[in-house]
C-alpha cells in the first residue's frame, strides 16, 4: 500500500488548498466516484466547505485512518470530536453531507439529537429559525395531544 | 448556485435525520414546531424508521414490583449503564424435542411447528418462548442450571445456538441479551452470541426469587411512536 501512495489536492470554498493521501480523502464517497468515475484532474473543488470546516473533517478522517488505534482511544476521540460549538456542528452536517460520509453525518446529526432533545418547541424555532405556521388553536390541540410530552 | 443559500435547504434534509435520533418524547413535543415537522414526525415511514434506529439503542428494563409496600412506587426504570465482566462457560450436550402451534393473525390459521430434533430422552425442566433478536427462539433448562437456547431459522428448522451453565434465574429478554437475577438480587445481562456478561448496577431484594414465584417482574421495553390505533384506515 505504501508503494504508490497518490495524493488527491483539495479546494475549499475559500481557495485553501489540502493535499491528502487517496486512500484517506475516499472516506469521503462523493471524491471516492469522482476518483473511480476517473474524474480528477488536478484539484477537486469542494464548493460547498470552507478550509475551518474541512480541517475538521481531515482530522477525523486521519485519526479513524490510523493503523492500531485502540476502540476506546477511537470513542474518546469522537466524544472531543462532537464538542463543537453549534455553528461548527452546523457546518459540519452541510460538510458531511456535501462529502457524503455517512459515519460523520449519523454522528454529527446524534449530537444536534442529543443537544436538542430537551428542548420546546419555541427554542427548537429560535434554533433551527423556522416559523410557526400553526393558529394558536391548532397548536393548543397538538400540545393537548401529547400533553405528557410537555411535562 | 449561491452557496449561502443552500445552507438551510442542506439543513432540511438532515432536520429528519436528527429527528430520526430523537427520542419520542422530544418527537411529540416537537410536532408543534411546525407544520412540516408535524407532518414528518406523523408519516409512517418515518415512525418506522424512527423504530428501526432505536432498535440500535441499548433496551431500557422496567422493573414491576408487584409486592412493594405502598409507599414505595412499583415501577423503575432502568438502562444498562452496567460493566462487562468476566464470563465463564462449559459446554454439554443435551437434546430434547417437542412440538408447538403457531397462531397467524393474518389468516386467522393454526399450524404446528415441529421443534428442535431429540435424540435423547427429554430432559428438560423447563423450556421458554423467546424472543432472540427478533427470532423465535427456545430457552431450555435441560437440566439444573444448564440451559440451551435454540433459534427457528425457518418454521420447524432449529438452530442450536447456545449452550450455557447459569445459577441465576432468567427474569426476561432482549435482544440477544437474558436478563438475570442473581441469588444476591443484582441484575447481571448475558449476550447469548458475544457470551458476554455485564452487571446493570442494579438491586432488588424481591428479583433473586424463581421466576414463577417472583413478584417483581423486569421487562424489556424500547421507545417508539408506532401508535396502538392505526391511522387513516381505523
Amino acid at each position: 500500500m505504501s508503494s504508490s501512495t497518490k495524493f488527491l489536492t483539495l479546494k475549499t470554498c475559500d481557495d485553501k488548498k489540502f493535499v491528502l493521501d487517496e486512500a484517506i480523502a475516499v472516506r469521503s464517497q462523493t471524491i471516492k466516484n469522482m476518483v473511480e468515475d476517473d474524474c480528477v484532474s488536478n484539484v477537486i473543488p469542494l464548493p460547498n466547505v470552507n478550509s475551518k470546516t474541512m480541517t475538521k473533517v481531515i482530522e477525523y478522517w486521519k485519526k479513524h485512518s490510523e493503523e492500531g488505534v485502540s476502540k476506546d482511544v477511537l470513542m474518546d476521540f469522537d466524544k472531543a470530536f462532537v464538542k463543537v460549538h453549534h455553528s461548527i456542528l452546523h457546518a459540519l452536517i452541510l460538510a458531511a453531507n456535501f462529502l457524503n460520509d455517512k459515519e460523520i453525518l449519523d454522528m454529527m446529526c446524534q449530537e444536534v439529537a442529543d443537544r436538542i432533545k430537551g428542548k420546546t418547541p419555541e427554542e427548537i424555532r429560535k434554533e433551527f429559525d423556522i416559523k410557526n405556521d400553526f393558529t394558536p388553536e391548532e397548536e393548543e390541540e397538538i400540545r393537548k395531544e401529547n400533553a405528557w410530552a410537555f411535562e | 448556485m449561491d452557496t449561502n443559500d443552500n445552507g438551510w435547504d442542506f439543513l432540511e434534509d438532515s432536520i429528519r435525520e436528527i429527528l430520526l435520533r430523537s427520542p419520542v418524547k422530544s418527537l411529540l413535543r416537537f410536532k408543534c414546531v411546525c407544520k412540516n415537522w408535524y407532518t414528518l414526525i406523523k408519516n409512517p415511514n418515518f415512525i418506522r424508521e424512527h423504530l428501526n434506529f432505536s432498535k440500535n439503542n441499548p433496551p431500557q428494563l422496567l422493573i414491576y414490583d408487584y409486592g412493594a409496600p405502598n409507599d414505595l412506587p412499583p415501577l423503575t426504570f432502568i438502562s444498562d449503564n452496567g460493566i462487562d465482566s468476566p464470563t465463564h462457560e462449559r459446554n454439554l450436550d443435551f437434546n430434547f424435542g417437542f412440538k408447538f402451534l403457531s397462531f397467524n393473525f393474518g389468516n386467522e390459521v393454526f399450524e404446528m411447528i415441529e421443534g428442535p430434533p431429540h435424540d435423547y430422552a427429554i430432559r428438560s425442566c423447563t423450556a421458554d418462548l423467546i424472543i432472540l433478536d427478533d427470532s423465535i427462539a427456545i430457552l431450555n433448562e435441560v437440566d439444573l442450571f444448564v440451559f440451551y437456547v435454540w433459534v427457528m431459522i425457518q418454521p420447524g428448522v432449529w438452530n442450536k445456538f447456545a449452550i450455557f451453565h447459569c445459577f441465576s434465574s432468567v427474569k426476561s429478554c432482549c435482544d440477544s441479551s437474558l436478563i438475570l437475577a442473581t441469588r444476591r438480587s443484582r441484575l447481571i445481562s448475558y449476550n447469548v452470541k458475544t457470551k458476554k456478561t455485564r452487571h446493570l448496577e442494579f438491586r432488588h431484594p424481591r428479583l433473586s426469587r424463581s421466576l414463577i414465584l417472583s413478584d417483581c417482574g423486569v421487562h424489556c421495553y424500547k421507545e417508539s411512536l408506532v401508535t396502538l390505533k392505526r391511522q387513516g384506515n381505523g
